[in-house]
């Protein structure tokens, strides 16, 4: 008896058994799950923390791709040399060699930030609300600027690229972007102009203060970002009115720090300049990509071992300011403005018989970068007898490594202004911006007429913007270019017919100015090769434009560097295949 | 109905078998054995006295099986109605089996009158050609490497599947231990004692679906076998000599090798200002300089283990248990690294109805251990140098591990690191006191380990009648693991470590991990098996499995705990880090299995399984999809021809048993990254630890599938000459694909490579084992054998074809198309340059770091400048080494007198190169590490003939880079085990008998290795075979033992 129903038992259990096998679907048995990871299906970004966390991943990303936004554009260019002790890959990158296993041509690395970008903007819900404000909007602007400034920077690099928008999340999706026909600079430019506009008045995310970071620094100013966007599509006036909108039409305006600057002090002693002078002044650094200071804790930035003699390459510096920019820094005519209680006399600082002739013309150079030799330092020492000191990649003047990279800085901007300013046929705005600083005075003064009236909203300051607080951007380092004589508006040779024949050509020659000055203002900080590949890439000018500057980088012409930098396709590096 | 009326027919027609069974050493009748139809017990009868016996069989009969206590059993197969037999003692090795499959399989059973801790080496030397077995470490219970049927994977396991009372383990062979050099072998938590058979599954493991491609083994734990209570005691105590270490330089030669390394790194004036190089006696810090130590002494120690245990076995009809209870002591040569293990085993078998019995088996194993790091580190300047075991090598010699006080003497307290090179050698490569290490890291939550395994199953059965069976087998496991790091302050310097700045400076480290691993198993399964007949038999079953294994771990870690009396996690740690793993899978089988029989002489295996699980991609197409999801089908075929049994073969002088198999089996290996088949997320600290950021830690790919192995065997099984002689040679060849490997991605998803299926190798192999009974006389048996395995091995296609190479201690490992796995791929030497004019006609050179040339000199190695470029560079690698042997296995020799019994076993490796990495360090002449004697002749002065190179600070010409002069021939003969045993008959109330054993083990190797051991392995990985980081190896070692039956 136990025994038959043991059996029914058996039977019907198996049978259920059996049933319940065969009907479960085998997908949701072998379901697993992980506290790890977090699965795609789970990442459904609907919580405000999600959003936060994503954000700051894509930042994370971004850190990977911070340094190699400044090597990239600056070793190509003219203004730094590698030293003996530079490694290979530097080397090679100065000598435009590509290979792909140099760890500054990782193109994977961009698409990090753009494929996490693409997920979020793809996931995000832009339409949730909460006490009458979109929630994620402002993120969501943040990352579509995240997206496009690295775009830039990738296109800017490799000449043209797969544009993906979408999120790859399978092998076969990623796989699928590599035959996508590539875009070039002007079509990813033209892309991104379309997909930030409608967010230029979202104001950028607050996550309140993070250590020593203020976290609203590190989203990026759309404007300006629109107004680079426009620069490399060549379509300038729209260029200087982003520039213009964010420089002038915000709750805060952002001026010309005035007090930034190296200077002769007085007239009669040229022994050191007195250096006020910061690249990294908090109120000019517009935004920024936060590093770590630990490698422990991630990346962090290793630019301070590139161009500064420190115990990790046993001081042995691998990148110092070229020749060229000496020659550049040297030809520059410092002025001062004397004032005697009887007269305003203009003063121009000796050209001879300096301490040092890194200070000889404009100041800047020798405002950011020294070389000293060390005693101490016997035969069998791993350590160079010499030290070189970058300021640009120190934090707080003393050798340690910054902790932030500076993506917009207010001096640049202002000089991107102007070369858009100058290309859009405002030769004399463009000339004021280097020369005196634009503010209502200054228009009124030194801005033609009939440029004046051309230009309208395009010059005009708000009343913020006064003679007292606006300089040109030439005086930070050469002197107060206001009154300087020997820094004139550039004319034609000869008188031309007509008023229109004379700003053509004027254009340019103040362009060639801007892009001095960029230099001067901007070096080390990897904007060099890319002005230079901007203006070389304009109608009017050809390859040598950039070409010739960069083989003469080192004083004397590489005829073999100029040969292959006059073939376009070497400016940019080859996508992997 | 038809079935019936088969059984009837075959019962009609019977034949009658007559035959005189004699023992084989005496030639003396014997009466009283049981002579059966071979595969049907009904038909059984008995010898008489005049040994003659007289059956009455099925026509079709075409074998007996005779068996008696006391002698081998004996299948005869069936000669013009006659079948004679000779028994032999069972002394010997048993040759027969009462069943016969088609299936190949080794088998070794009884492991009595051993004090080792754990099956692996057992396995080495009984199952020595069937199993490739590499020895980890000579730490207690570290087991060994082990590889079936040649080398079936690249990156994923490739060792053999473990089956314990068909319970499939999960061995966590990739799972990462704290200590650097151990490895979590989870057989050293079974008692050896209560092992039955260890069978190695050669083929037919259809049954195990996407697990079987690296071969099977199955042990089986004891079970009761009679209603008789028999209770065994066993105590036995082992005695372990220090094992060969290298003979390293005394305190003055360290001296001068230490002055000598010094040239040219600093000014001359002020190397003769060193203190550790004033020999004034009267001078302050004399003493402290001039000892003359030898630091193995401090480190390694002669050791005594213990093994305690008792076994009840008993029962009756409805209930009957194998109760185990065990406890081992095992102290290491290497000082703290001692283990000791509780274990508790219960099988039990119950009859709860005549229709419906239970299993039940419940075991508890808890091992404890101390540990230390072990094994010469990576990289010297990397980090500090952290194991004992080389720090005694390496240590300088004129130092002492206790501190002098201010008046010059020997005080009691430990030694700070070393100090005697100031200056710029002050920061890395400063050594520890390893006796500090050993003291100070010494404590339960400091450097210990321990393991926990319990696993309960119940198999309940249920027979619906003579047929039909179903059984359900429910299992749950559980594997605990706790570890505990600590690298103590006292004695340990100053250090740095990657991924740090190389300004801060660490005192110490703490860590910790706890792991668990909760395994559940359903086998559900219906049998149906047809009467036994004589003319064919067909079993066959069929069910489904599943399997569920999740894996958590958590570790922290961290540096600076205040002081060695806080060696644990706390808040004031810096550096802290936390990892863990959250591995789950889920896997469901169903598979069919079906066995048949005809005539005795044809057998046939075929069987199916289909796997699903969760590591497979969604879109594989190496599988099927169905309800939802991607199933993998893996089918075996195994025949069998038992020839002896043909009419035309069975009357043949000679031979009296062969036997052919063949077989084709496609298996798996589901030993897939767990989630590489899924895109998921990950979260990376950032901003010093103040904020999260989440990023796309992979994008899947959902292509993702098991390797696949289709292999082709085939074997042969014979017994020669009266049974005197067996043999058993199979061979084998084996494709395997879709092999696992880590491949680019495409550069457009943002991240650099995911586990992808490409690639494919091959092996062809052998195993033969033979067997010979010498003599068999009355009381004096002596039986020899021999076992050998033999396998190439050769990649056959990788990702584009194009070679790996993969760098791991200094050396790098080719994987090439049209190669074996795991090749040496580094530099070859032809001797030193003599003479400086030796080295200018060569003008060999090497580009530095900055471009310049660097040319060899007197002194240097000479590299064989293969491209003649002059140049010394990675364009001269080639293949200096292949790690994998010619031929493997072992040879046995048994006597036995009367009681007394005498067993011997060699073991023996041919052909295999060993890349002796600690050799490296201690020959290598470029570091602040003592170095062996043979470092007495290295080059020195013009015109010296030497084959070691002058020696310089951090080797800028790379002297003592990865070339030949690090690969030596790994082959060696080993005495691996002799043990004596007497049995003293006792047939009282209580006592049923006692035994007496010794046992020495490794009494002697011979080999030309200059090794430690040239059985070592690095680790299970298939690349880093042959690879020898100096880690403890075993060394003589001394048993006595009793086993006490009540």
């Amino acid at each position: 008896m136990i025994t038959k129903s043991i059996k029914q038992f058996f039977i019907a259990g198996s049978v259920c058994c059996g049933v319940a096998v065969a009907l479960t679907s085998c997908a949701d048995m072998l379901e697993t799950d992980s506290e790890l990871v977090e699965y795609e299906k789970d990442n459904t970004l609907d919580h405000p923390t999600d959003s936060v966390y994503s954000v700051m991943g894509i930042i994370n990303k971004m850190q990977v791709i911070a340094d190699r936004s400044v090597l990239l554009g600056e070793v190509r260019g003219d203004l730094v040399s590698t030293t003996e002790a530079a490694s290979a890959d530097l080397k090679r990158l100065a000598n435009f060699d590509f290979t792909q296993d140099n760890k500054y041509n990782q193109v994977s690395d961009y698409y990090a930030v753009i494929n996490n970008c693409n997920y979020y903007l793809a996931h995000i819900d832009t339409t949730l609300q909460r006490r009458g404000r979109i929630l994620f909007q402002r993120e969501y602007a943040a990352v579509k600027a995240f997206r496009a400034w690295t775009y830039l920077e990738l296109v800017k690099a490799y000449g043209s690229v797969p544009l993906v928008t979408t999120p790859m999340m399978t092998e076969r999706e990623a796989n699928d972007a590599l035959n996508i026909t590539p875009s070039n600079i002007k079509q990813v430019c033209q892309y991104f102009i379309d997909d930030l506009k409608p967010l230029v008045e979202v104001e950028v995310p607050d996550f309140g203060t993070i250590g020593d970071y203020k976290s609203v620094d590190f989203f990026l100013p759309i404007k300006a970002l629109l107004g680079d966007l426009y620069l490399w599509s060549e379509k300038y006036n729209d260029a200087a009115y982003w520039y213009h909108e964010y420089l002038n039409n915000q709750d805060k305006v952002i001026m010309m720090e005035k007090d930034n600057r190296v200077f002769w002090n007085g007239i009669s002693e040229y022994l050191n300049p007195r250096n006020t002078y910061q690249a990294d002044k908090t109120e000019e650094i517009l935004s920024y990509i936060p590093m770590e200071t630990q490698i422990f804790d991630g990346t962090v930035s290793d630019l301070i071992n590139v161009f500064c003699s420190t115990k990790n390459n046993n001081y042995y510096a691998q990148l110092i300011p070229s020749k060229a920019i000496y020659q550049l820094s040297s030809s520059q005519i410092y002025c001062t403005e004397h004032k005697t209680e009887v007269a305003v006399d203009t003063v121009y600082a000796p050209r001879t018989g300096l301490l040092s002739d890194i200070y000889l013309g404009d100041l800047r150079l020798s405002a950011v970068f020294s070389e000293k030799s060390v005693d101490g330092q016997d035969a069998y020492s791993e350590y160079s007898q010499l030290r070189h000191e970058n300021k640009k990649f120190m934090a707080n003047s003393s050798l340690t490594t910054k902790d932030r990279i500076t993506t917009y800085r207010s001096p640049m901007v202002y000089l991107r202004y102007a070369e858009a300013l100058n290309r859009a046929g405002y030769p004399s705005s463009a000339f004021a911006v280097l020369k005196y600083g634009l503010c209502a005075e200054h228009v009124d003064n030194y801005v033609d007429p009939r440029e004046q009236v051309a230009a309208g909203d395009l010059i005009a300051f708000r009343s913020e913007f006064s003679h007292d607080n606006t300089v040109g951007v030439h005086s930070r380092g050469s002197g107060d270019s206001h009154c300087n004589a020997k820094y004139p508006m550039p004319m034609p040779k000869e008188a031309q017919a007509s008023y229109e024949d004379t700003v053509k050509c004027q254009i340019p020659l103040v362009e060639d100015l801007i892009i001095d000055e960029m230099a001067l203002e901007g070096s080390f900080e990897g904007n060099r090769f890319y002005d230079l590949l901007r203006v070389a890439s304009r109608k009017d000018r050809d390859a040598s434009y950039l070409a010739n500057r960069i083989a003469q980088r080192n004083g004397s012409e590489n005829a073999a560097l100029k040969a292959l930098l006059m073939n376009k396709d070497n400016w940019f590096l080859p996508l992997p295949r | 109905m038809l079935l019936a009326t088969i059984s009837l027919a075959a019962q009609e027609n019977t034949k009658v078998v007559t035959g005189r069974v004699v023992d084989a050493a005496t030639g003396q009748p014997l009466a009283g054995v049981i002579v059966s139809a071979y595969g049907n017990q009904r038909r059984t009868t008995m010898t008489d006295e005049t040994g003659y016996y007289e059956l009455s069989v099925p026509e079709e009969t075409r074998s007996v099986i005779m068996r008696v206590e006391g002698y081998n059993l004996q299948q005869r197969a069936i000669a013009d109605g006659k079948a004679n037999a000779q028994l032999y003692s069972n002394a010997f090795s048993e040759t027969y089996q009462t069943q016969t499959t088609a299936v190949l399989s080794s088998q070794a059973g009884q492991f009595d009158n051993t004090s080792e801790f754990s099956i692996d080496p057992l396995i080495t030397q009984r199952l020595g050609g069937d199993v490739r077995s590499v020895n980890r470490s000579g730490i207690p219970g570290m087991g060994n490497i082990m590889l079936v049927e040649g080398i079936n994977s690249l990156n994923a396991n490739a060792q053999p599947l473990i089956v314990i009372d068909d319970v499939i383990m999960d061995m966590q062979y990739s799972r990462e231990m704290l200590h650097d050099g151990y490895y979590n072998n989870l057989l050293a938590n079974i008692n050896v004692n209560d092992i039955e058979t260890v069978t190695v599954l050669k083929n037919g493991t259809a049954i195990y679906g996407a697990k079987g491609a690296n071969g099977v083994i199955a042990i089986k734990t004891k079970r009761n076998k009679s209603m008789a209570t028999k209770i065994d005691v066993t105590i036995n105590g082992r005695y372990e000599l220090v094992p060969r270490l290298p003979q390293m330089m005394n305190a003055d030669s360290y001296r001068l090798y230490a002055t000598e390394l010094l040239n040219g790194t600093m000014d001359p004036n002020m190397i003769g200002k060193m203190k550790f190089l004033n020999n004034e006696p009267t001078y302050f810090y004399y003493n402290q300089y001039h000892n003359n130590t030898d630091w193995t002494d401090e480190v390694y120690k002669n050791a005594f283990s213990q093994n305690y245990g008792i076994n009840v076995q008993g029962g009756d009809d409805a209930a009957s248990y194998n109760l185990s209870v065990g406890y081992s002591l095992g102290n290491s040569t290497l000082r703290e690294n001692d283990y000791s293990r509780f274990s508790m085993r219960l099988n039990s078998d119950i009859n709860i109805t005549k229709d419906l019995s239970v299993r039940f088996d419940a075991s508890y194993s808890d091992v404890d251990r101390d540990l230390r790091d072990d094994g010469a580190s990576a990289d010297p300047l990397g980090t500090v140098i952290t194991s004992p075991g080389f720090l005694a090598l390496a240590k300088s010699p004129f130092l002492s591990p206790y501190a002098y006080d201010l008046y010059g003497n020997r005080s009691h307290y430990l030694a700070e690191a070393d100090d005697y090179l100031e200056g710029k050698f002050q920061g890395r490569g400063r050594l520890a006191n390893p006796v500090s290490i050993l003291e100070y890291g010494d404590g339960k939550n400091r450097n210990s380990f321990g393991n926990r395994l319990v696993n309960f199953a119940i198999t309940p059965k249920y027979q619906f009648n003579r047929h039909l069976s179903v059984s359900e087998h429910f299992v749950l496991g559980l594997v605990n693991t706790n570890e505990n790091y600590y690298l103590p302050i006292q004695g340990v310097p100053t250090f740095v470590v990657d991924g740090l700045s190389d300004d801060t400076s660490l005192n110490n480290i703490a860590q910790s991990q706890t792991a668990r691993e909760t395994a559940i198993q359903s086998d559900t399964r219906i049998t149906w098996e047809i009467d036994p007949t004589i003319t064919s038999h067909l079993k066959v079953m069929g069910g489904v499995r599943y399997l569920s294994t999740d894996y958590t771990q958590t570790a922290q870690g961290g540096y600076n705990s205040p002081n060695d009396k806080k060696p644990n996690m706390t808040t004031s740690l810096v550096f802290k880090t936390t990892g863990g793993a959250d591995d789950q899978t889920r896997e469901i089988t169903w598979y069919a299995l079906a066995d048949y029989s005809l005539n005795e002489r044809y057998y046939l295996n075929a069987g199916i399984s289909a796997q699903a699980s969760s590591r497979f991609g969604a879109d594989t197409s190496g599988g099927l999809k169905l309800f939802n999801t991607v199933w993998g089908f893996f089918p075996s075929v195994e025949a069998a021809w038992v020839m002896t049994n043909e009419k035309w073969l069975s009357g043949v002088k000679g031979i009296d048993y062969l036997r052919l198999n063949v077989g084709f089996d496609i298996t798996g290996n589901d030993d897939i990254n767990y989630i590489a088949s899924r895109s998921y997320f990950v979260s990376k600290r950032m901003l010093g630890e103040l904020a999260t950021g989440k990023v796309i830690g992979n994008i899947g790919n959902t292509d993702l599938q098991w390797e696949t192995t289709r292999r082709l065997t085939a074997g042969l099984n014979g017994n020669f000459f009266n049974n005197r002689v067996n043999t058993q040679f199979n061979i084998y060849k084996s494709w395997t694909s879709n092999l696992l490997s880590l491949r680019q991605l495409a550069w457009t998803s943002g991240l650099q490579e995911n586990w992808s299926n490409d690639g494919k190798l091959e092996n062809l192999g052998f195993d033969v084992t033979i067997g010979w009974k010498v003599l068999a006389l009355k009381d004096f048996t002596w039986e020899l054998g021999a076992s050998a395995g033999h396998y190439t091995n050769k990649v056959t296609a990788l990702p584009d074809n194009k070679s790996v190479k993969t760098d791991i201690y200094g050396a790098t490992i080719l994987t090439q198309v049209g190669q074996p796995v795991g090749l040496f791929y580094g530099y070859k030497t032809d001797g030193v340059y003599s003479k400086t004019s030796e080295a200018q006609a060569d003008g060999y050179y090497v580009k530095k770091q900055n471009g310049d040339n660097a040319y060899f000199e007197a002194g240097d190695m000479r590299f064989v400048d293969i491209n003649h470029d002059k140049c010394i560079d990675e364009n001269d690698m080639t293949i200096i080494g292949d790690p994998n042997p010619d031929i493997y296995g072992s040879i046995f020799a048994n006597f036995t007198y009367k009681n007394f019994a005498l067993n011997a076993v060699f073991n023996y490796s041919l052909g295999n190169d060993i890349y002796n990495y600690q050799r490296s360090l201690l020959e290598g002449g470029t570091y602040f590490l003592n170095q062996t004697t043979a470092m007495n002749n290295r080059w020195t002065t013009e015109g010296q003939q030497t084959d070691i190179p002058r020696i310089s600070y951090l080797d800028p010409l790379g002297n003592s880079r990865f070339s030949d002069r690090w690969i030596e021939d790994g082959s060696y003969l080993r005495l691996s085990s002799v043990t004596l045993s007497y049995h003293l008959p006792i047939r009282s109330t209580y006592l049923q008998g006692i035994t007496v054993w010794g046992n020495a083990n490794n009494l002697f190797t011979i080999t030309r290795y200059l090794g430690n051991n040239p059985d070592c392995a690095l680790g299970s990985n298939v690349l880093t075979q042959g690879i020898d980081r100096g880690l403890l190896s075993a060394g003589r070692s001394f048993s006595l033992g009793v086993n006490i039956n009540l």
